[in-house]
């Protein structure tokens, strides 16, 4: 089916499109503070 | 598959090497600092060195500030997006660290068991129930409470590094160092059973997997049905009949067919294919 062998590319420039929108309203900051602050959940700690 | 010399291509040749660098590279917070990045393999942010956020972790709390912001977790989607219609679950194959510690398990014994395949719905059900569901009524990353490479990277090495860690180890602690040492004794006996059944990350890189830039193509008319593939490949699918499927990882073991019956290529262009059909055609 060509429109299958092709779709890869509509959805790559989506994803790249939201990466990008994500970048502008400030997700990756919010991202690394998440990831620098202690996962309690992750690490399956019981914090009263 | 060989070259001139013998040796398979260099893709198919360095799998492993590609795992450990990967694994190293995703816990070398000594050597850099790349948290604003969701490297798309599951590598649990609370590892003491790791040294990119998971994404599954960022999508569960991107997904609970939803309710206050009625925004998509676009960021972190459109990795995965990105990522999977290039690659579709070749991350899996061979840059996982998880995946890469299934895989060592299960050489372990000669002959492992392979996972009923419809247990592969499993994962979509957990990324759906744990990894949106739950973490949107509950502002809780319901996945990261159970997820076994939390417990291995996280649980056992920031209570060891930070004593001060331990007075909070409660019930939920053993419980998650239960859930992997399951999922450890498992992999020894039954082909990556986390990948196959449980990761809400591979989930969503399989929804791309048929679709991906990278294909793999099985011919049957080069099959002898010898079975070689199936008790090579690492995700215990069949890939005479579940190759590129939900369980697939493309990681290409099943291309080191001795009789050229399963080929990576992209999806512009097979040539292994073409040159069969070249060869059907001619008189």
């Amino acid at each position: 089916m060509t429109a299958v062998r092709w779709l890869w590319i509509p959805l790559t420039i989506v994803g790249i499109a939201m990466i990008a929108w994500g970048v502008r309203i400030g997700r990756p900051g919010i991202i690394e503070q998440q990831a620098k602050a202690l996962c309690t959940a992750c690490i399956g700690l019981t914090v009263e | 598959m060989a070259d001139g010399r013998g040796r398979l291509p260099l893709h198919l040749r360095t799998r492993r090497f590609v795992q450990f660098i990967a694994a190293f590279g995703a816990n070398a917070l000594f050597l850099y600092d790349l948290r604003f990045i969701c490297v798309p393999v599951l590598n649990c942010w609370a590892c003491p060195v790791a040294s990119f956020a998971c994404p599954m972790g960022a999508l569960q709390s991107g997904i609970s500030a939803m309710r206050g912001a009625l925004l998509l977790p676009f960021y972190v989607l459109g990795t995965i997006l990105a990522v999977s219609a290039v690659i579709g679950r070749s991350m899996c194959g061979f840059l996982c660290p998880f995946g890469l510690l299934q895989d060592l398990l299960g050489r372990i014994r000669r002959h492992t068991a392979r996972v009923p395949r419809a247990m592969g719905y499993l994962k979509y059900a957990f990324l759906i129930v744990l990894g949106i569901i739950l973490p949107y009524l509950t502002f809780t990353p319901w996945f990261c409470e159970f997820c076994p490479q939390g417990a291995l990277e996280g649980g056992i090495f920031q209570p060891l590094l930070h004593p001060d860690l331990r007075e909070w180890i409660g019930a939920w602690w053993y419980l998650k160092i239960g859930i992997l040492a399951a999922f450890v004794i498992a992999s020894i006996f039954v082909r990556r059973p986390f990948c196959h059944s449980f990761c809400a990350l591979g989930a969503l890189f399989s929804l791309c997997n048929r679709v991906s830039l990278l294909r793999m193509h099985y011919i049957r008319e080069e099959c002898t049905d010898c079975m070689w593939c199936v008790r090579a490949c690492p995700a215990g699918i069949d890939p005479r009949t579940d190759l590129e499927g939900m369980n697939c990882i493309k990681c290409m073991e099943c291309a080191k067919c001795p009789f050229g019956a399963i080929h990576v290529s992209s999806a512009v262009k097979c040539s292994a294919c073409d040159a069969i059909a070249a060869k059907d055609d001619m008189p």
